[in-house]
């Protein structure tokens, strides 16, 4: 039950539903409520006022642009963005990490842009948004913004967005030639957030050998990280087991790890590594497939 | 019908009970393990297809020959599953390790294992 009074709106474009978050001293912007809600219930969260996103279809599209970049509006679900086709081709490791986000209640109602501004730092989508260099667009008073995805996840529930500020879509640049991804996921096995999840997007030579790559971790540390340490020492290699084993295992390196009832930061450290491995491993496969 | 449904509610939570519950409570008696968020009661999802069977001997305690079933699958499943994963960790040398059987528990007693190993 939620006890506390609020009022709520629902504006019919993104201007009114900025202008709304401005004047009001303490709002917060709706859009599935599979986050938001269960903290008013708790009361954890008290805003005096919601406004809901739901009327501005808009905000809900998923396109492919003229230069390839796959825009999903922030208002996408879950759901929507695992049974995208553009996206199951292009951005594998998106589409995988939507379709093991909560159940399937949660992915019918949830949205990306939601999971993205809430930040919670076992969220599912952070880890392929840091991995494909994504871009997450924002308006707010000023007009708008597109912030990268690693200035963006910038501690527990905390993000480079402004309080005055929304976001409406994420944009994900079109992967080179040659480059696959995967994500790789240990679930808690009661509220299915990810324990550990990992996202790799790698792009192989002409000759199989990796030419780049690009690593992203969920649920390990107080926000989304770049396995940066993993990501240069896959690179340049021939791609085998060795090599991705070697990489993989550097995957936590220099993080806190958090800790909670089903895993100590010594075991969550551990499954960094090995869900690294299953998900470099997988994205190479793509890679030269 | 009813004797089956009973079967796999019974049986699903004795796979509970092996591989996922526990109350868990800190220092100060705070339940730590308080919402369905933290606590897992396993899903059909958790589970394989059970193949049920049974045999039928009457009691004799009251005149209709019937027993309770609620409870019967319980009783054999918590074992069975137990009993798996010690033999999968038999080869390591590992006795025991306390319910529920949880990744990183079993991680922790192979890696103790490997230690005493070497």
């Amino acid at each position: 039950m939620i006890t506390h009074p609020f009022t709520y709106q629902a504006p019919a474009t993104i201007e009114e539903a900025v202008g709304s978050l401005g004047r009001t001293g303490d709002a917060k912007v709706i859009a599935g409520g599979h986050s938001l809600l269960p903290l008013m219930k708790l009361g954890l969260e008290q805003p005096e006022a919601l406004i809901d996103l739901r009327r501005i279809p808009s905000l809900a599209e998923i396109r492919t642009e003229a230069d390839g970049t796959i825009a999903v509006g922030a208002l996408a679900t879950h759901r929507s963005i695992s049974h995208h086709e553009a996206i199951r081709q292009k951005l594998a490791a998106l589409a995988e990490a939507a379709s093991m986000v909560g159940d399937l209640q949660v992915r019918a109602r949830g949205t990306i842009g939601g999971s993205l501004a809430h930040a919670d730092p076992a969220a599912d989508e952070p880890a392929p948004t840091l991995a494909f260099e994504a871009t997450i667009r924002a308006v707010g008073p000023q007009g708008r913004r597109d912030i990268r995805a690693a200035d963006f996840f910038k501690g527990p529930f905390e993000t480079a967005l402004a309080a005055n500020e929304i976001v409406t879509e994420i944009r994900f640049p079109a992967p080179q030639a040659r480059t696959g991804s995967a994500y790789a996921k240990f679930a808690h096995p009661a509220s299915r957030f990810a324990v550990t999840g990992v996202a790799a997007v790698v792009t192989v030579k002409a000759d199989g050998g990796i030419e780049r790559a690009a690593i992203g971790v969920t649920g390990a540390a107080a926000a989304a990280y770049r396995a940066a340490e993993a990501e240069r020492a896959l690179t340049g290699t021939k791609g085998d087991a060795k090599a991705i084993a070697a990489a993989a295992a550097k995957a936590a390196d220099g993080i806190t790890a958090l800790s909670d009832l089903v895993a100590s930061s010594e075991y969550r450290k551990h499954l960094v590594t090995i869900y690294a491995k299953r998900a470099i491993e997988r994205a190479i496969q793509r890679a030269r497939s | 019908m009813i004797v089956e449904g009973q079967l796999h509610g019974g049986i699903t939570q004795g796979i509970g009970q092996a591989l996922y519950e526990a109350a868990v409570y800190d220092g100060n008696g705070q339940l730590l393990s308080g919402s369905m968020m933290e606590y897992h009661v396993p899903t059909a999802e958790d589970v394989p297809a059970f193949n049920l069977d049974h045999t039928v001997t009457l009691t004799s305690t009251n005149p209709l020959g019937v027993k309770g079933i609620g409870e019967a699958g319980t009783i054999g499943s918590t074992p069975a599953v137990a009993n798996a994963v010690m033999d999968a960790l038999s080869p390591l040398g590992i006795k025991h390790v306390d319910m529920p059987l949880t990744p990183e528990k079993i991680w922790r007693a192979m890696r103790a294992a490997g230690e005493g190993r070497r």
